[in-house]
């Protein structure tokens, strides 16, 4: 009785604190984007929507942002796998098992603002090949933030993502005895080489799976890290929808909105993706 | 746990959540038939909301260490500083307009240009209240600049603060002559590849309508309403003059960055030799912090400084606009404005026209600190041009994107 009630009553909670305030967003945003409500609505139209499209890069925006986040998952990911599977038995204690908790207390405001003192053109790193006499002026140290390739951008990211990850492989090492299959494919006559790529990443890779999409969501929609690290054109897709959400133009709100909705699809359709892939991995 | 247990539990979490959306306590009738004296007694043991830009220690500190205590310790006021300007400030009215909320969060915002435009097309400022404060009597009512907010007549819609006048800074050890036009600037970078950029917010945008002013003939060329023939006209010959030139700035003009504060960063880094200021004081505070080389000046460009005054607005759904008023009043009074005048303290150029105030405050202004670094008044005197009306802003922020930004 008690937990029926109390499963309600979690339910409840679930819809009125989580679910209703979301949808009532998402409804309102859709309205707001096509001039329905708002202090300066004009009517039901789809102006605004035609205008995001025909008057932005938005799409370059959003196959961007995605480039972005699925590069630095990609090296964050190979990297911690490789930190994980040579290293793993470091991080139960020792100095590493505490320092590799330290990149996940940096906000990501804070990480960026490290990499823009540490990789610009008069940064640190900058300044030390010029007393190293490697390069002759700051001018002669490569472009690292707010650069062509996002290359601040993905060492950020990475520095915040490779300690998750590793710490998530170590953990998935010692409750799956990824070891133990380790040792019974080296008895079966595999290099180590072969049992690392054939039995334990495939493992890895597919246990994790719903934690690999959830942190390219995050990486999508990141906002302080483009904003300091990125450059004005193309634009990510949360750079570019505070920018019209809290700019000079108030009749830019609308678009504002309308990103907010495409940035929702995209996501959700993320979501469900992942709640499949979770199932594939508690399959296997 | 019994049913009725958690029925009692659901109960607490619903008024708790009924609670916590309803607003401050009930609505005070408007001011506009108040004495001074029924104002200031209807704002006792008020507590006020003020939205500001918090970005600047000296300002913080100067408002939490002297103007929130003196509220409290002459009027018995609570005044809360909660950070927040520009749009942020518009959005959240905006949002408390649309959901019908009668007493909203902030009762004071620092607003400038712009905002006072937005807000005003919103609806969300109250007035006119500012003839009713006993201090206005010393402001300088006759500068254009004070009266008039963006070219918009202010109308006693928002109380003048201070008056801040752009400028370029730039290092003297390492530019040799120092850019005025656009042609010294041309020059410059041609140059100096790479040692020059401007940011994509409100600074950056005051250089290209300083220059857009300039092609236009300088001084007050772009005054009155916004003329979209006379935009269309000099705005290309400044997109094609930034297309020609941009591969000379920072990072080959493909892009820009996002703040002043990263620009401002830049400079004092070495990385560009100029950097951009809407601040009176701050190359003389910078100097003094040890952030910028003793050897910045500031520059005035061949167009003028454009100079703008800064005010405090009072939001129409305030709870306690007759407390609001108090505050205003305080911060327009010769001791706030002395104290904000030092160049020590913040530098903020002050509203009030010096004759209109009494002898003894007009000594004590006279012994202020004189800026080394920045733009003196004398070197300001008669350079000052007044901001262009504020269509000008928000197409020259477009344009720079599509036609500049977007160009590559």
């Amino acid at each position: 009785m008690f937990s029926k009630t109390a499963n309600r009553l979690a339910i409840f909670l679930l819809f009125a604190l989580a679910v209703l305030p979301l949808l009532a967003g998402i409804g309102y945003a859709l309205l707001y984007s096509l001039g329905v409500t708002g202090a300066l609505k004009t009517g039901f139209t789809f102006e605004h929507w035609k205008k995001l499209f025909t008057e932005n890069n938005v799409l370059a925006s959003f196959l961007y942002s995605a480039a972005i986040a699925a590069v630095s998952l990609l090296v964050s990911v190979s990297v911690s796998l490789w930190i994980a599977l040579t290293n793993h038995q470091r991080f139960r204690k020792g100095a590493l098992s505490y320092l590799i908790y330290l990149p996940l207390a940096f906000p990501g405001i804070v990480a960026a603002f490290f990499f823009f003192q540490f990789l610009s053109k008069s940064g640190i790193l900058s300044r030390l090949f010029f007393q190293l006499h490697i390069t002759h002026s700051i001018d002669g140290f490569p472009d690292l933030t707010n650069d062509r390739y996002g290359i601040g951008m993905i060492v950020t990211h990475c520095f915040l993502s490779i300690p998750f990850f590793v710490l998530l492989f170590v953990n998935f090492i010692n409750t799956e005895r990824i070891t133990a299959y380790l040792q019974l494919s080296a008895t079966l006559g595999a290099g180590s080489r072969k049992s690392a790529f054939r039995v334990a990443i495939p493992m890895l890779l597919r246990k994790s799976l719903p934690n690999i999409i959830l942190y390219f969501i995050f990486m999508f929609g990141a906002y302080e890290i483009p904003v300091l690290l990125g450059r004005s054109n193309p634009e990510t897709v949360s750079v570019m929808a505070v920018r019209k959400l809290q700019k000079f133009n108030l009749l830019d709100i609308p678009q504002g909105y309308a990103i907010a909705i495409l940035y929702t699809v995209v996501v959700f359709s993320l979501i469900v993706l992942m709640l499949k892939s979770r199932k594939i991995a508690y399959d296997l | 746990m019994k049913f009725a247990d958690i029925r009692t539990l659901l109960l607490v979490i619903i008024s708790v959540i009924f609670l916590s959306c309803s607003g401050p306590a009930e609505k005070k009738a408007d001011t506009a038939n108040l004495s001074w004296s029924q104002i200031e007694q209807q704002a006792k043991g008020a507590t006020l909301t003020m939205a500001m830009s918090m970005g600047s220690k000296n300002i913080n500190y100067y408002m939490s260490n002297y103007a929130v205590p003196a509220m409290k310790e002459h009027y018995g006021i609570t005044l809360n500083i909660v950070p927040g300007q520009g749009k942020t400030i518009v959005t959240s009215l905006m949002g408390e307009k649309e959901a019908g909320k009668e007493v909203g969060q902030i009762d004071l915002c620092w607003i400038n240009g712009e905002t006072f435009f937005q807000l005003r097309q919103i609806d969300a400022l109250y007035g006119p209240y500012v003839q009713q404060l006993p201090n206005f009597k010393y402001v300088d009512t006759a500068n254009p600049i004070i009266k008039y907010d963006f070219q918009q007549e202010v109308k006693g819609f928002e109380t003048p603060w201070s008056l801040s006048s752009f400028s370029v800074i730039y290092d003297t050890a390492r530019v040799a002559q120092k850019p005025v036009s656009m042609q010294d600037f041309e020059t410059y970078w041609k140059q100096h590849p790479g040692k020059f950029t401007i940011s994509n917010d409100f600074s950056g945008m005051t250089i290209l309508k300083s220059w857009l002013i300039e092609l236009a003939g300088g001084g007050n060329a772009l005054d009155g309403p916004f003329d979209a023939a006379k935009y269309e006209k000099y705005s290309t010959l400044l997109w094609a003059w930034m297309n020609r030139n941009k591969q000379y700035f920072w990072k080959k003009g493909e892009t820009f960055p996002a703040s002043g504060t990263v620009v401002s960063q830049l400079y004092s880094s070495g990385e560009i030799d100029f950097c951009l200021s809407f601040n009176d004081a701050e190359v003389d505070n910078k100097v003094a912090e040890g952030l910028f080389p003793a050897s910045s000046e500031a520059i005035i460009l061949q167009s003028g400084a454009i100079q703008n005054t800064n005010y405090i607005g009072i939001t129409a759904n305030s709870g306690n606009k007759a407390a609001a008023m108090v505050v205003c009043n305080f911060l327009l009074s010769p001791e706030a404005q002395l104290r904000k005048a030092n160049i020590n303290t913040w530098g903020a150029r002050t509203v009030l026209d010096l004759n209109k105030l009494e002898k003894e405050w007009q000594e004590k202004f006279d012994t202020l600190p004189k800026i080394k670094h920045g733009l003196t008044a004398s070197d300001l005197n008669g350079r000052v041009i007044k901001e262009p009306d504020p269509q000008y802003m928000l197409k020259v922020f477009d344009d720079f994107r599509k036609k500049v930004i977007e160009a590559n």
